[in-house]
């Protein structure tokens, strides 16, 4: 199971909807209105592989419960896909407009006053103070609680208004601030966040979203209706959103075929060609954010030497992975930043597939083949190592042999091994692996420091590759003193152009999320942040098959 | 009897430790925890240490043994890591329908069972005995999540009679009582079906060899020769002796009703306990996986104490000298 | 009745048994092995089909349904239908291919695969048997032998053991430690010898009260001889009928698990993941789940047919 899950930067502000005619031709984007008028009601069923661990979005832990409980607990603002040309703007939601102080410190926001929770209660500035509040709770642990390390403090100074108020000015306030669903405090906040943990908040939902739930079976399915509070006129358009928990893969794509269900997320490459000609169903695809890499271990001898780890790229015939694997879905990677984003370096190509160069490469660092065994030797010790990937992952699977095949090529000698996910990340947290097949999933927010600062020995990290760069260090220190966007494209290009000599990951491809949507449903958007973008302007063309 | 009873209730408990115990230290001797799988690099260390106090993972493993322990003392099983709720609610919610399904099954099991085993020996070597005798070594053989793909594949896809998976379809949200039941029905004929199929082959297998060598038995043979029909003999004299033991394995099926269904569970999407042990393996929920052995635990000694007492309740002269 | 079947049962049973073992351990080292493959080359082609491969010098290989031969080069099919080129120079090896039962996603023969799986699936469940045999038989002779209070702790561990939630402990085990054969043999070792046990102390507590073990003590034969006369032949007969079964059942054991994922990776094909590959696309690749679907229920029902023969001989021996 692929598990970049959300990260709630990720994800909750990660809310960027596909802005049309942005390159990409998600053949998703149906302008919302085509149908000559939108029909009201209906019901539309979605089908996923697991359900909502919880109805309480800061104890929720799966994606799908992010896109969901953000239909009952929305935002102030909602991110917009506009992140190829600069940091993503924002359109008002339970806010309704915004603005900062003349020295940017304090940002301060209007709720809009037509705004209900489902039992007809405002939303007030009491809710946004009682969500920060939540945030920042270690008892609660919210994931994403680091984020607001640079919010110096919340206040309200009427029912209508919050302001919050900043260390210092940096280019991502607004998305900080707004990070995090807006919960409601006149229901929830009587509650002691140490007895959260043993609440039915099924039975506590409320919504100011364009839906409410309306019943919930553990592991079978989940049901929305309309919200007749919702603050946006006339809207939504549909009656229900059925989510059905259909944990096998295969059978989730039977049952999208059949018409049981109109939409699914995450149709693995390799099954997609079944829907080619299908009269009933189209299929999307679009960018994911996300890329998938080789880590190589760089406190082992083997991989210190950048030379080896530019030669293992050159002879990595990644084009041939990314269509024989991702059935072409998907581009070559080039580095840290992924192409589609305003801060990626455009000067950098992704290295050429050349067997040749690789073995001259290797021959330099003193690798070759003394014993004619056909396996690189360098004073008695073979050219070896283990790749591992996490089990049951097809696609890394696939990958993981190909490249040892590929490798084998040029005379390195390469294990496959596919372990449990858990096991995997305890041995790639101790730093106890050779080479590992993984993908990150990027945000929104462009930080390099989780991944590519050097970490002290024993730190808790996510740069497992233990890969350390001063200068490194140094551009990602001071891209965090430095104030807007504009300013920091250099040091990015930078960065990425030293990551991309050093290839400490050999990154393979940027992803494509390939869903299929039943073609009865008209106006849907769908993007890369979440699959319910503007699900209130959703309608159906007629009944169900 | 009762003494019978109440000693094994008290010899549960120390057998009941021990088992979770065992799982206690098999679980924490795997690497990664909760917090290790939380693969976000947004995810700062004060962040981290925040979820692993949250879940007591910051303490020493002896330490959270002992919390378990006694929170368990008052009956209280702890809060799923995954899913931020009570133990007890989760693990009660997943209950009835692995109930549901294997008690159906089991019925099927035991009925299909004994009339295929007992038609058999009725008329020995006929097309009636081979047919089955065959079938059931057949089934017998077959691995059940085999028998469940093909199931799915000629039931529901090519003949498109029953739902291949669930236990209600969308049609039956906010439908009458009576219709509600009928959709589960539906639902529960394949999984149910398959179980109960594969169950009743082992059983007719075990029943037939059974029958036949009581058959043999020298009583029987004399009961003949007193001229009674074939059939009265093996109804009324063969079957009752042949019944003792399908009255151990009915006590040993309770731990099947709890357990038992897990790959089906899986197969047919059926929300029961199986698939929540599952799940919770995967994601280091500790307190969960905790729970669902426990209950497997005591599932496995209340079935053999009901095995014990219902043979002795059948068989007399099983309760002198044990 | 019973009884004159016995033979031919037990007969049936053995044969099928040696069949499958010949098929699985000769039949891989009979077939050609396929150069390395990469996943997709030759992705599921149904039985019967004949492919050319063409094995480079660099390593790479190719299979195509269709090869065009030029005077220098030669043209096949590449990933995505591409039609690839190579020059004869990069050429090692052409040569054609059937696949009688067809191929997996990776283009693995799938008969090769079925074979070699099938030597994993019963090593895997041989060995489990074997250990459980040392600790049930051992665990079952130390408690019919020692004195009361070592039987009951022995027996009250059997009872734990047998309180556990075998599946459940099963399914967490794998999941929890690296999947792989050696794990698997441990835990489904470790999990079956209980029933072994209380055989076994079963069977000597009531040969001991027999009239010719009785006779032999009191003639003074010492305890081996007595072991050697009456406890052993009469030990065997049970157990390896029990065996017999319990082999079958750790067969079943090792598919289910490689089925769920937890066994043995699909890298190293058994006939569990061979079945759960194959469920996954089932409606565009039919055989891969029916050949070694079948091949599990024939081996368990010829396991069956030995057991079933075996108690036959048992009882007619009595």
């Amino acid at each position: 199971m692929v598990r970049m899950k959300r990260s709630t930067i990720l994800v909750a502000g990660m809310l960027l909807a596909f802005a049309a005619g942005c390159g990409h031709p998600p053949g998703s984007v149906e302008k919302p209105g085509s149908a000559a008028a939108p029909g009201r009601g209906g019901t539309v069923v979605i089908g996923a592989l697991s359900g909502i661990n919880n109805w309480n979005p800061y104890l929720n832990e799966t994606a799908l419960g992010d896109d969901v409980l953000s239909l009952l607990y929305p935002t102030l603002a909602i991110e917009q896909v506009d992140y190829r040309a600069h940091p993503p703007s924002f359109t008002p939601n339970l806010a309704s407009s915004w603005e900062f102080s003349p020295d940017h410190l304090t940002l301060t926001f209007h709720l809009r006053s037509s705004a209900r929770w489902s039992d007809g209660t405002p939303v007030t500035s009491a809710d946004v103070l009682f969500s920060y509040r939540t945030r920042i709770s270690p008892e609660i642990g919210w994931e994403s609680e680091s984020l607001k390390k640079k919010i110096r403090s919340v206040d309200a100074p009427d029912a209508h208004t919050v302001r919050f108020h900043y260390t210092h000015r940096y280019p991502y306030q607004l998305m900080d601030a707004n990070d995090g669903p807006i919960i409601p405090a006149h229901a929830w906040g009587s509650i002691p966040y140490a007895a959260w943990d043993r609440q039915d908040w099924r039975a506590l939902a409320l919504s100011a979203g364009p839906f409410e739930l309306s019943s919930a079976t553990p592991q079978q399915q989940f049901v929305l209706k309309r919200n007749p509070l919702y603050w946006k006129k006339g809207r939504p358009f549909l009656d229900r959103l059925i989510w059905r928990i259909v944990p096998d893969q295969g059978n989730l794509l039977t049952q999208l075929r059949t018409g049981e269900i109109d939409f699914m997320q995450g149709i693995p490459p390799r099954q997609a060609g079944q829907l080619r000609g299908d009269p009933h169903v189209r299929l999307i695809h679009f960018p994911d954010r996300s890329y998938g890499y080789i880590g190589w271990n760089t406190r082992r001898p083997l991989f210190r030497d950048p030379r080896v780890r530019r030669a293992l790229t050159l002879a990595l015939d990644r084009r041939t992975i990314l269509d024989t694997v991702m059935r072409g879905y998907g581009r070559l990677a080039v580095g840290p930043v992924l192409s589609t984003m305003w801060a990626f370096d455009s000067r950098l190509v992704p290295y050429p597939y050349d067997p040749a160069r690789a073995r001259t490469l290797l021959a330099a660092a003193g690798w070759t083949d003394t014993d004619g065994d056909g396996i690189l030797d360098r004073r008695g010790k073979r050219l070896a190592f283990e790749l591992m990937t996490n089990a049951g992952n097809e696609i890394r699977e696939d990958i993981c042999q190909m490249a040892a095949s590929q490798l084998a090529r040029i005379g390195i000698k390469v294990s496959v091994r596919f372990i449990e996910w858990g096991t995997m990340l305890s041995r790639l947290e101790h730093g106890d692996f050779d080479a590992y097949i993984s993908a990150w999933r990027e945000g929104t927010q462009v930080d390099p420091a989780p991944l590519w600062h050097s970490a002290p020995p024993g730190a808790p990290t996510y740069n497992y590759v233990g890969y350390s760069n001063p200068e490194v260090d140094r551009l990602i220190d001071q891209l965090a003193a430095t104030e807007t966007a504009e300013a920091q494209k250099p040091l990015l290009d930078r960065f990425q152009e030293i990551v991309h000599r050093d290839q400490p990951y050999t990154f393979l491809y940027e992803g494509q999320r390939l869903d299929g949507i039943n073609r009865r449903i008209r106006g849907a958007v769908i993007n890369d942040a979440t699959a319910y973008f503007n699900v209130d302007e959703w309608t159906v063309s007629s009944s169900r098959r | 009897m009762a003494r019978l009873i109440l000693r094994r209730i008290l010899l549960a408990i120390p057998l009941l430790w021990l088992v979770v115990t065992l799982t206690f230290v098999a679980v924490h001797a795997v690497p990664g925890t909760v917090a290790d799988l939380i693969d976000n690099p947004q995810l700062s260390p004060q962040a981290r240490a925040h979820i692993e106090q949250r879940f007591g993972l910051d303490r020493p493993v002896s330490v959270q043994y002992v919390r378990w322990l006694e929170a368990l003392a008052h009956g209280d099983l702890g809060v799923s890591f995954l899913y931020r709720q009570p133990v007890s609610r989760v693990v009660l919610r997943a209950l009835p329908p692995t109930l549901l399904l294997t008690g159906t099954a089991l019925a099927l099991d035991l009925i299909l069972g004994i009339l295929l085993a007992v038609i058999a020996v009725a008329r020995p070597r006929s097309w009636f005995d081979r047919v089955s005798t065959v079938l059931s070594l057949g089934l017998y053989g077959m691995p059940s999540f085999w028998l469940a793909g093909l199931a799915i594949l000629v039931f529901a896809v090519i003949l498109g009679w029953l739902p291949a998976s669930h236990m209600h379809s969308v049609s039956a949200i906010g439908a009458s009582g009576g219709a509600r039941f009928a959709d589960l029905l539906r639902h529960l004929v394949l999984p149910a079906g398959v179980l109960g199929v594969v169950g009743a082959a082992g059983t007719a297998r075990y029943l037939r060899s059974t029958l036949l060598d009581i058959q043999d038995a020298r009583f029987l043979l004399a009961a003949r020769a007193r001229g009674l029909s074939r059939r009265r003999v093996l109804l009324v004299h063969a079957l009752r002796p042949a019944l003792l033991p399908l009255v151990t394995l009915l006590g040993l099926a309770i731990p099947f009703l709890v357990s038992g269904s897990l790959v089906i569970e899986v197969i047919f999407a059926w929300p029961g306990i199986g698939r929540v042990l599952w799940t919770a393996a995967w994601a280091r929920d500790v307190p969960v996986i905790l729970a669902v052995t426990l209950l497997g635990a005591t599932a496995v000694i209340a079935g053999n104490l009901v095995a014990d007492v219902l043979y002795i309740l059948v068989d007399p002269r099983a309760r002198s000298p044990r | 009745m019973s009884l004159k079947a016995a033979p031919l049962r037990l007969t049936a049973g053995l044969g099928m048994i040696g069949l499958i073992i010949l098929a699985c351990g000769v039949g891989p080292w009979l077939l050609r092995p396929l150069p390395g493959m990469d996943p997709a080359r030759a992705a599921l082609l149904p039985p019967g089909s004949r492919v050319t491969v063409v094995q480079c010098r660099n390593g790479a290989v190719y299979m195509s349904p269709r090869v065009e031969k030029g005077a220098r080069a030669i043209a096949v099919l590449g990933p995505g239908n591409r039609r690839i080129e190579i020059e004869t120079a990069q050429i090692a090896r052409v040569f054609p291919h059937r696949y009688w039962l067809g191929s997996d996603r990776f283009g693995r023969d799938l008969l090769r695969e079925s074979l070699s799986g099938g030597r994993i699936s019963l090593a895997v469940a041989s060995l489990a048997l074997a250990i459980a045999l040392v600790i049930g038989g051992g665990i079952g002779l130390a408690a019919a032998t020692s004195g009361t209070l070592v039987d009951t702790l022995l027996m009250r561990l059997v009872d734990a053991f047998l309180a556990f939630p075998i599946l459940f402990l099963l399914i967490l085990a794998v999941a929890l430690f690296r999947p792989g054969p050696s794990t698997l043999v441990v835990v489904l070792g470790l999990t079956s010898w209980m029933g072994l046990a209380r055989l076994v102390r079963g069977q000597v507590l009531s040969l001991r009260q027999r009239d010719f073990v009785q006779a032999a003590r009191v003639a003074g034969s010492p305890w081996w001889r007595i072991w050697e006369l009456h406890y052993a032949p009469n030990l065997v007969g049970p157990v390896a009928q029990d065996a017999a079964l319990r082999l079958g059942d750790l067969v079943l054991a090792e598919a289910t698990l490689s089925y769920l994922g937890l066994g043995i990776p699909p890298s190293t094909p058994t006939w569990g993941s061979l079945v759960a590959e194959g469920h996954k696309v089932l409606l565009q690749g039919w055989w891969l789940a029916t050949f070694p679907g079948i091949a599990i229920a024939v081996l368990v029902i010829a396991l069956a047919l030995v057991g079933d023969g075996l108690q036959d001989l048992v009882r007619s021996a009595r």
